[in-house]
């Protein structure tokens, strides 16, 4: 096999990760089953036990089952934690996910107040599902940028 | 082929670069995925990886789902930092700036 012209490497290299970033887009519903993954596991702090339990479990296995499909349907692997311009976006994710996490916690179990879980659970819901997609459109773009 | 210093001959052969090019914007990636991208047959693809992963470019993983067996690869930290570097050098030799 030829080696290339330093000006057709870079051209190939941008039509290879082009090509990629063409099919590496998840379907339309990934991002928002994904933000109700994760709020639902704060939200079920609003429940009784084994409720509770059981809603977290099942929220786990939703965002398991969705990222597992996705893995093997695409042939990608990536995760949220990669360096880059993605990870800004993972971090303020992660810091909504924790407060309202803990905070749906604290107010159940020291003030004994179950319902605020419900509205933190709307808001990593929303949070989540904002985060997936502008998370996969920055990827995408460094894909295509070089 | 231009000359220069900092281009690695491991990864500037087109295949090895278009490998390096999808794996570089992921963490791994499927071995079908990458032929299928690269349109190169099996053995073709298999023989460039090994030249990877003997450089230490490249790491290759195999896993079982669904009763079939997958091929994952990955470009390692060091495959990473060459892949980056080959790109910067040949950024520099068309004038050009910017990153992978």
């Amino acid at each position: 096999m030829t080696a290339l012209d330093p000006q057709d490497a870079l051209a190939l290299v941008r039509r290879t990760r082009a090509g990629l970033a063409s099919r590496a887009t998840p379907p339309r519903w990934y991002a928002p089953l994904y933000g109700l993954g994760c709020g639902t596991i704060v939200a079920a702090h609003a429940l009784p036990r084994p409720g509770s339990w059981i809603a977290t479990i099942a929220a786990f296995g939703l965002l398991v089952a969705i990222y597992g499909w996705w893995r093997r349907s695409s042939g990608i692997g990536v995760q949220g934690f990669r360096r880059g311009r993605t990870l800004p976006v993972t971090l303020a994710f992660g810091a909504v996910f924790v407060v309202a996490g803990f905070g749906a916690i604290i107010l159940r179990y020291e003030h004994g107040l179950s319902w605020p879980a419900l509205p933190a659970g709307v808001v990593v819901t929303l949070a989540g599902a904002w985060a997936s997609r502008t998370w996969d459109r920055i990827w995408i773009a460094d894909m295509e940028r070089l | 082929m231009t000359g220069g210093a900092a281009l690695d001959p491991v990864i500037h052969a087109p295949v090895r670069l278009q490998i390096c090019a999808i794996l570089s914007a992921t963490d791994e990636a499927e071995f079908a995925l990458v032929r299928r991208e690269i349109d190169v047959s099996e053995s073709v693809l298999s023989k460039h990886a090994r030249q990877l992963e003997e450089a230490g470019y490249l790491s290759i993983r195999k896993a079982v789902l669904d009763s079939r067996q997958r091929t994952w690869l990955a470009l390692t930290v060091a495959g990473r930092r060459a892949f980056a570097a080959h790109v910067a050098a040949l950024m520099a030799l068309v004038g050009g700036s910017g990153q992978s």
